[in-house]
């Protein structure tokens, strides 16, 4: 095998932040390789699949089963835990994340959520003197959360005055799509609790928009939408393909080279035989999500960087963020018909700021709009009921049943750490991610009030058979463990996402980011994955 | 098209030392039995028809096709059990073989609960369900047969294998206001209209 594998820039993974660096590079006419530890993922067999996991699953929200997992690249599954996240300290439920290995990365299973974080989530430490600022503010990162809302194709709500919001310059580039019977409702009974129900911008199609078709409200976004009217970063990896960029799927990197300068020269990558090949670039990213980018960068060590490559600052895979949650499900008095749409169209935002933030997080309220149905036939089976009475159960719970979740902010703390298992290994001989978790008293002093609000919002909906998650649920926005700051001492990144130590290596991933904000974070990985493409292409024409 | 994953890829490879694979493994290949209906399913879910009854196509080499007597009198009854007769036979055989490897007195409580419900004045679901509460076994046997059209399945939990998604009966009951996920349901926007009553029970 003498192949040369080399380009003008090396790209490990093939989620949103790689698969935009990738599309970046390529329409700048660059070379481009880019590693994914995964196989390429095909969306028809991803929905037979699901249709034939056990209603248990659905009833249960699996979004990981119907991916193919492979052994050289495993991904986390909870139905039942594969083992392969291993997480402990007094919050280990609230960070079992999931991820999905395979071209395309995990927005395959996301909501689309699409999200700016506000103005003061940038500069927490400076406004409120908790947590870590950015090394950047708002007003740095606005063009750039406005391209990556035009390259996913995010719909909003143009023309609403919602209070906080983060400042545009541009609309939406689509509007936002109509709400249900559920939403509608639960607008209208949250209103007087003095909760601000407001449509979520959402990464998927309210009219046909980037040769993909319009969202007909499957419902199933979560884990696939089955036509495509969901944004997945698939699509740009394929842009980047149809532009010359080459993916090597099943490509596991494991290992870093680096010279003199503390330079990358290569990355070393198994192949599902473990067979290693090198790869040699320019540049090189790690866009391999929160979790596999510190796992990589601390197993990369080597004689020149013997605590990780570019952790002079011991701060790899500390500071892990994600939004803890709670849950609170029943059955609402009047029926609601949960399901309407997309999975997630509203969410009260009127807690996203405020002065309280220099005490305990800020909060994201919402209902999820995921049908009712496979929870309701598996509730009404349950109860032993027949006939009639079981069509009626079953019918009165997808009418009635409502979820209803409080996300809350987190702040970086250098104890919640992710290291390399010392006990577990996967069929590579590679060691699986360990994370240690406490959410910490700002969000326990929090979720009293949270829990407060939950009950509130039941008994305006009239609830009945309420049941709220006593442990914090995770929410899959992995951030933090990579950590951005100005100070080469205390963090591994600088504002552009240029590694601290090595000036040709950048990290495109939501380990960047400094603070956890209150909303879904992918659309700010994305601004942040292109403006590390802007500063590497500025790079690549001073070199 | 797809990397099929082979649990126990050895080769050079080191043992894991706790990659517990080889159940989800299992599971995986099982799902990839499924009838691929790629195409057809694309062109389902953008048109809004269904794909037909989706099956699993496991255990049919090994069993062989039921008596026509035996899978009538399965169907028949499978109509009383569940209330409804528009059920399909192809499945009902895919049941009635699955709740005989389950539990291998099944023909034995069907032909049992199908004399039981001979004998009731005016037969019914309900009915035969009072009555059959005074012989658990029977009582197990009825609400396992209403389980398996309802559900899908006949096992429990996640390694259940899937006979029906689309056409179990659980999701038929809110199926004119809900979408059965992946299905689309209507054209865009369908759910903009104000939702229908509660107590109209949509025929099925
Ligand atoms: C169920 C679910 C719902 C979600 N919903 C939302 C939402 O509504 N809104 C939102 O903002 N976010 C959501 N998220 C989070 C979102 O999916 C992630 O933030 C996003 O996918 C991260 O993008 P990424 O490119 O950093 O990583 P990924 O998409 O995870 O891509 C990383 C890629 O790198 C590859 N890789 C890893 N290690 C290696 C290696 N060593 N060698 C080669 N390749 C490697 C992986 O295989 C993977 O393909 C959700 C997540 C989940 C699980
Ligand atoms: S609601 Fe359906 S069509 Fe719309 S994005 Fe979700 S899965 Fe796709």
């Amino acid at each position: 095998m003498a192949e040369d594998l080399s380009a003008d820039v090396v790209i490990v993974g093939t989620g949103i932040c790689g698969s935009f660096v990738a599309h970046e590079m390529a329409k700048a006419g660059l070379s481009v390789i880019m590693l994914e530890a995964g196989p390429r993922i095909d969306r028809d067999e991803v929905v037979e699949n699901w249709r034939n996991m056990p209603p248990h699953n659905k009833s249960e929200y699996d979004y990981a089963t119907p991916y193919p997992l492979v052994p050289w690249a495993p991904h986390t599954n909870y139905f039942p835990d594969n083992g392969y996240l291993h997480v402990d300290g007094p919050d280990r439920t609230a960070y079992m994340q999931g991820i999905i290995k395979g071209v395309g990365g995990t927005t395959w299973h996301w909501a689309a959520s699409s999200w700016r974080y506000l103005v003061n989530d940038f500069q927490l430490k400076s406004t409120y003197g908790v947590g870590r600022d950015y090394a950047f503010t708002y007003d740095e990162i606005e063009p750039y959360y406005f391209k990556a809302e035009q390259e996913i194709g995010v719909c909003g709500p143009n023309g609403m005055d919602i209070v906080p919001s983060a400042p545009r310059k541009q609309p939406w580039p689509m509007d936002s799509m109509p709400y249900g019977p559920a939403d509608r409702r639960f607008t209208e009974l949250v209103k007087p609790l003095g909760f601000e129900n407001t449509p979520v911008p959402q990464g998927r199609n309210s009219r046909p928009y980037d040769n993909r078709p319009q969202c007909c409200g499957n419902n199933n976004c979560m884990p696939i939408c089955p036509i495509g009217a969901m944004y997945h970063a698939v699509y740009h990896a394929q842009k980047a393909e149809a532009l010359g960029a080459r993916i090597i799927p099943n490509a596991v990197a494991y290992a870093m080279e680096t010279d003199a300068q503390n330079n990358i020269t290569a990355i070393k990558y198994y192949d599902p035989d473990k067979q290693s090949f090198r790869v040699t670039g320019k540049t090189f990213v790690i866009a391999a999500n929160g979790i596999e980018t510190p796992k990589l960068l601390l197993l990369a060590a080597n004689d020149r960087n013997p605590r990780g490559i570019a952790n002079s600052s011991d701060q790899v895979g500390r500071n892990m963020m994600d939004h803890p949650g709670i849950g609170m499900s029943f059955q609402a008095a009047e029926p609601m018909w949960v399901g309407g749409g997309s999975v997630q169209m509203s969410s009260i935002t009127n807690h996203r700021d405020g002065p309280w933030r220099s005490e305990y997080s800020a909060i994201q309220i919402g209902m999820n709009n995921t049908a009712q149905n496979s929870r309701a036939g598996m509730k009404a089976l349950s109860m032993g009921l027949v006939g009639h009475k079981l069509d009626e159960e079953i019918r009165k719970r997808s009418a009635h049943g409502v979820d209803i979740y409080v996300n809350h902010e987190t702040l970086a703390h250098p104890d919640n750490r992710l290291t390399l298992s010392t006990q577990y290994k996967d069929k590579l001989g590679i060691p699986h991610p360990h994370v240690y978790y406490d959410v910490g008293e700002y969000v326990r002093t929090s979720a009293v009030k949270s829990r407060q609000h939950l009950m509130n919002i039941a008994k305006a909906l009239g609830g009945t058979e309420i049941s709220m998650s006593q442990n914090f649920t995770p929410n899959n926005h992995i951030t933090g463990g990579t950590i951005m700051g100005k100070d080469p001492r205390d963090s591994v990144v600088d504002g552009w996402c240029r590694t601290h130590d090595h000036r040709n290596l950048f990290l495109a991933t939501g380990g960047a980011m400094a603070a956890a904000g209150t909303v879904n974070s992918t659309l700010t990985m994305a601004a942040l994955a292109l403006r590390a493409s802007e500063e590497i292409l500025r790079d690549m024409k001073h070199a | 098209m797809s990397i099929t994953p082979e649990a126990d890829t050895s080769g050079p490879l080191p043992e894991a030392e706790r990659w517990a694979s080889s159940a989800l493994t299992r599971r995986q290949i099982m799902l990839r039995s499924a009838v691929s209906a790629g195409a057809i399913a694309t062109a389902a879910l953008l048109t809004g028809l269904t794909s037909g009854t989706m099956l699993r196509a496991r255990n049919n080499a090994e069993s062989p096709p039921l008596a026509p007597d035996v899978r009538d009198r399965f169907m028949r009854f499978s109509h009383l059990a569940t209330g409804h007769t528009a059920l399909s036979p192809v499945l009902g055989e895919r049941y009635y073989q699955a709740l005989t490897g389950q539990d291998h007195q099944f023909p034995a409580k069907l032909n049992a609960l199908v004399d039981l419900a001979g004998r009731l004045p005016r037969p019914s679901v309900e009915a035969l369900e009072e009555i059959a509460r005074q012989q658990p076994a029977l009582h197990g046997a009825l609400m396992a047969v209403i389980r398996a059209w309802y559900s899908g399945v006949v096992a429990e939990g996640s390694q259940a294998t899937v006979y029906a998604y689309e056409a179990a009966l659980m999701y038929q009951p809110a199926r004119d206001q809900v979408v059965i996920p992946t299905f689309a349901h209507d054209g865009p926007n369908y759910w903009v209209k104000a939702p229908p009553p509660v107590s109209a029970m949509p025929a099925f």
